[in-house]
């Protein structure tokens, strides 16, 4: 989140520049680099997605109001179309009272979930659901997805800055607030939250990342002291704090296992999280955006404890040493060669970070022989996802993007606070900037976003949560390339099927590599159904799974074009 | 690198030498033209000295102390001169000129200060009020100096050259655009200016417009045999930000064979060969950076990757500490740039 200066390239003029600030401040581009093409549309109004996010912004400019919000693509009834759940803020005061918490009372404040229709389109059901948010009054970040009692139906957990909800899936439409009888008592400021199986025992536990030790009380003023030009604070001004792991006990309670495995011992300014198992060791590791402190990956050791490993394995600083402002973060298989890569968004003048798995537990920054830096330099990223968006097998770059500072246009002239998506194609590992819809032209202050098929057609569909304003549906209008959709049903290991390993292999060589998790770029959450693009392919060579448990499964010459359910073997 | 004092000549002015003025005067404009600042210093300040110099044998007879960097035994001289003609504007401007390369900024605006009182439209005194404004991080200040000396001196290239400097360090890349181009208008060969618009083209995220000046620049300087190696860094970087390593090799040997002791161009060269996974082959150069600049966290960090890249694992974990120790080092500000410095 940070406005840190990026490198400034400032050539042989050093006269000029004895004791100059660099802010190395930039614009987006606002030419396209290709004309629009037609892969996406936008339908949220179509299909009567009417949210609308209320950050509740204030003259104090209370850090929180700019970091929201989060989105979530799940079936949480079991009808094979996805729903949509949204994350909201509440209600500010200017200033906040002494003591004072978010009030959310106000419709307008509530969280929301839409339940997709049979023509698909969808209904506010936020109500019956119970799950406004209210009356916790908090206000809300982010989401997490997982059905983490292994009922069948998958159950929510919202973050909220001074504290979480866990929301247990009744599997009648309606869910139920469980977050005291969890155990789930952890407060600070929560931004993203994942589940998964940390120690593979069949119960998804939940990881919670925490930005800052920030108040309303301990705000302060930052930027300049100029009529409209005050700014939200950058993150140096508050201490750092840590994630909170709580592990699963398998009965419906959870307990905060932060200090015994470790995680506690790193403070960060944590904003996203995501998972995989990038040593093939097993075990599930997580790694974490820092926001303009050094990222973290933590190592599963196999034995409920992780060791931070970000400096040594070449994933903690950028390929300058520098730290940069992580907010989202993908972890997966960009380049099909079997180990998940980390890509990490951040603010204009950072350029993403792509760090490419070199094998044996290290990490390269490959974000310039991508070409992803060139792209990405003048952009500011929230949420994001590999995905195969027109199902040519190759993994691209989805992120949602807009300035942190919503009066950047006043102090930097090139910058804008509202910015278009990026849709990244990723051509054999080399990035390009594709403008795939008219979306991909509208500026927006994008924040979360999550990603699953919506209409079932087999091409991966994007919902967007925009600060301040109505969401972007993103619909694929798919294409010719031929796919295939996997959905796992643990036994043995978690019911999701979370932590699980796919290798797909067609008859062209092609080998694609998924790690089956929800937790997804900033703030939120993705459908676990995994849906892997086979080009020109008609049929999967080979489709091999890796379970949680370590139990193996394979499957051959598997047709395209459907949503295969595969149940994890019980013995 | 060669200083591109000789280059700037024609940059500076429209303006024509006095056919009046004693032989010293003429002389003295003819070797610094002919890259003889030695002798051109000693013809100028006769010139001066007898009180024939006008505003053009002050500037170049200031610019002669920037190659030659004697810039003590200048301002012995020019205050000597000073004590015969107290309120000689030149003279004030090359003592406000000497004080600034010596970074006295104080001395400098007080000097400058005096002149602009004593002649208030001479264009020197308020690029020379900019520059110190620069100094003193009093940004505005010092774009409307630069504006002003343009009002005064609108033909003058090197002044709109530099406020789109500082436009381009402000992040106005509009601004900057638009005065690197007004550069280049008054002088169509001035490298620096291209230079500048490849980086405020960059800076706007025009991709084609920016590797087209950039190589401009590139082949402005290797037509006029100018050994300037950031154009080609620069450029080189640019490259390999869009995944173009192919392209981005040839112009960083290009620039090590120019300046082999950059330390940008060392880290640049180090960092690509990363990407082409030629590991060894990086370790040399980010060696070097470091090794040109100890205070070079970023060419540390560098080497302990491709150290531990190439398998050296306990290299690797020692470089990394060291890193550690750097980063700490300079988050601690001037005491610790001050170690760094004394290792450099």
């Amino acid at each position: 989140m940070a406005q840190a200066p990026g490198e400034a390239r400032i050539g042989n003029c050093l006269w000029l520049i004895p004791a100059l600030v660099l802010f190395g401040s930039a614009a987006p581009s606002r030419r396209p680099p290709t004309g629009p093409s037609s892969a996406f549309e936008e339908v949220a109004e179509k299909l009567n997605v009417h949210f609308q996010h209320e950050p509740s912004p204030t003259s104090n400019k209370y850090l929180l109001e700019t970091m929201g919000g989060g989105v979530a693509v799940f079936d949480y009834d079991n009808d094979g179309r996805l729903d949509i759940f949204f994350t909201n803020g509440a209600k500010l005061s200017d200033p906040m009272p002494k003591g004072a918490a978010p009030d959310k009372t106000d419709p307008k404040y509530w969280n929301r979930l839409y339940h997709q229709n049979a023509d698909g389109t969808f209904t506010d059901v936020t109500e019956h659901a119970g799950v406004s948010g209210m009356p916790e009054a908090g206000y809300s970040m982010g989401v997490a997805v997982g059905d983490y009692d292994n009922d069948g139906y998958e159950d929510l957990f919202v973050t909220t800055y001074g504290g979480g909800v866990l929301y247990h899936n009744n599997g009648d439409g309606t869910f139920r607030d469980v977050t005291t009888q969890a155990g789930l008592g952890g407060g600070g400021w929560m931004a993203s939250a994942g589940f998964f199986d940390y120690n593979n025992d069949g119960h998804l536990d939940l990881f919670v990342t925490r930005y800052l030790d920030w108040s309303f009380e301990t705000n302060i003023y930052c930027g300049d002291r100029v009529p409209g030009q005050r700014a939200y604070c950058h993150p140096k001004h508050f201490p750092p704090v840590a994630s909170l792991l709580y592990r699963n006990n398998g009965n419906g309670t959870f307990t905060d296992v932060s200090i015994e495995s470790g995680i506690a011992a790193h403070k960060g300014k944590s904003l996203g999280v995501a998972f995989a198992d990038y040593d093939n060791d097993g075990n599930p590791d997580v790694f974490v955006a820092n926001d303009s402190s050094q990222c973290f990956l933590f190592h599963n050791n196999g034995h409920g404890g992780f060791d931070e490993v970000g400096l040594e394995s070449g994933a903690g600083f950028n390929e300058n040493g520098n730290v940069f402002a992580g907010m989202g973060v993908d972890f997966a298989d960009y380049d099909n060669d079997g180990h998940p890569d980390i890509v990490v968004t951040d603010l204009s003048n950072e350029r993403y970070v792509l760090f490419r798995n070199a094998g044996g537990g290290l990490f390269s920054d490959e974000s310039s022989s991508s070409g992803l830096a060139r792209i990405t330099m003048l952009l500011s990223g929230w949420s994001t996802k590999f995905i195969d968006y027109d199902n040519d097998g190759w993994k691209d770059l989805f992120v949602a993007q807009g300035h942190v500072l919503d009066n950047i246009e006043k102090t930097s002239g090139n910058l804008t606070y509202e910015q278009p998506p990026l849709l990244a194609r990723n051509s054999g590992g080399k990035f390009s900037r594709l403008i795939a819809g008219e979306a991909f032209l509208h500026p927006r202050a994008g924040r979360g976003a999550a990603f699953g098929d919506l209409n079932g057609d087999g091409f991966v569909d994007i919902v967007v949560a925009n600060l301040g304003q109505r969401p972007s549906v993103l619909r694929n209008r798919g294409g010719s390339n031929h796919w295939l959709g996997i959905r796992l049903l643990g036994t043995r290991s978690n019911r999701d099927g979370i932590g699980s390993q796919i290798l797909v292999t067609t008859a062209d060589g092609n080998r694609q590599s998924y790690f089956v998790s929800t937790a997804v770029g900033y703030l939120s959450a993705s459908d676990r159904r995994v849906i892997v693009g086979l080009g020109a392919a008609t049929t999967a060579k080979s489709v091999a799974i890796r379970w949680p448990g370590g139990t193996l499964q394979e499957l051959s010459n598997i047709r395209s074009n459907q949503m295969l359910d595969i149940t994890e073997p019980r013995r | 690198m060669k200083l591109p004092i000789r280059g700037l000549i024609l940059l500076l002015f429209g303006a024509s030498v006095n056919a009046q003025e004693p032989a010293s005067c003429e002389t003295g404009l003819a070797r610094f033209r002919s890259g003889d600042f030695d002798a051109a210093q000693d013809f100028l300040w006769e010139c001066m000295e007898s009180g024939s110099g006008n505003e053009t044998h002050a500037l170049y007879l200031a610019l002669t102390y920037r190659p030659l960097k004697n810039y003590k035994a200048g301002l012995t001289r020019t205050q000597k001169a000073l004590r015969t003609f107290p309120e000689n504007v030149d003279l004030l401007y090359i003592a406000a000129y000497l004080h600034y390369r010596r970074n006295e900024t104080k001395d400098s605006m007080i000097l400058a200060s005096k002149a602009y009182r004593l002649a208030p439209n001479d264009w020197r005194i308020h690029q020379l009020f900019a520059l110190n404004y620069i100094s003193f991080d009093m940004v505005e200040a010092a774009k409307l100096s630069l504006q002003r000396a343009i009002s005064l001196n609108p033909k003058n290239s090197e002044l709109h050259y530099q406020l789109a400097r500082l436009y381009f360090t402000l992040g106005s890349f509009v601004d900057s655009i638009e005065e690197s181009k007004q550069a280049l208008a008054l002088s169509p060969d001035y490298a620096e200016a291209y230079h500048n618009l490849a980086l405020s083209y960059e800076g706007n995220g025009n991709v084609a417009a920016a590797l087209q000046n950039f190589e401009k620049a590139v082949e402005l300087n290797r037509k006029n045999k100018r050994q300037d190696e950031w154009p080609l860094i620069d450029f080189a970087t640019y490259q390999r930000m869009g995944g173009q390593p192919d392209a981005a090799l040839p112009l960083l040997e290009e620039a090590l064979a120019i300046n082999p002791r950059s330390s940008k161009a060392n880290y640049e060269m180090g960092e690509l060969l990363r990407d082409l996974k030629k590991y060894q082959d990086a370790k040399k150069f980010l060696q070097a950076s470091f090794d040109l600049d100890p205070c070079n966290a970023r060419a540390l960090y560098g080497l302990a990757l491709v150290t531990r890249l190439s398998g050296d694992m306990p290299g690797s974990v020692r470089l990394m500490k060291q890193f550690k120790e750097l980063e700490a080092d300079n988050k601690e500000g001037e005491a610790a740039s001050r170690k760094c410095q004394t290792a450099r």
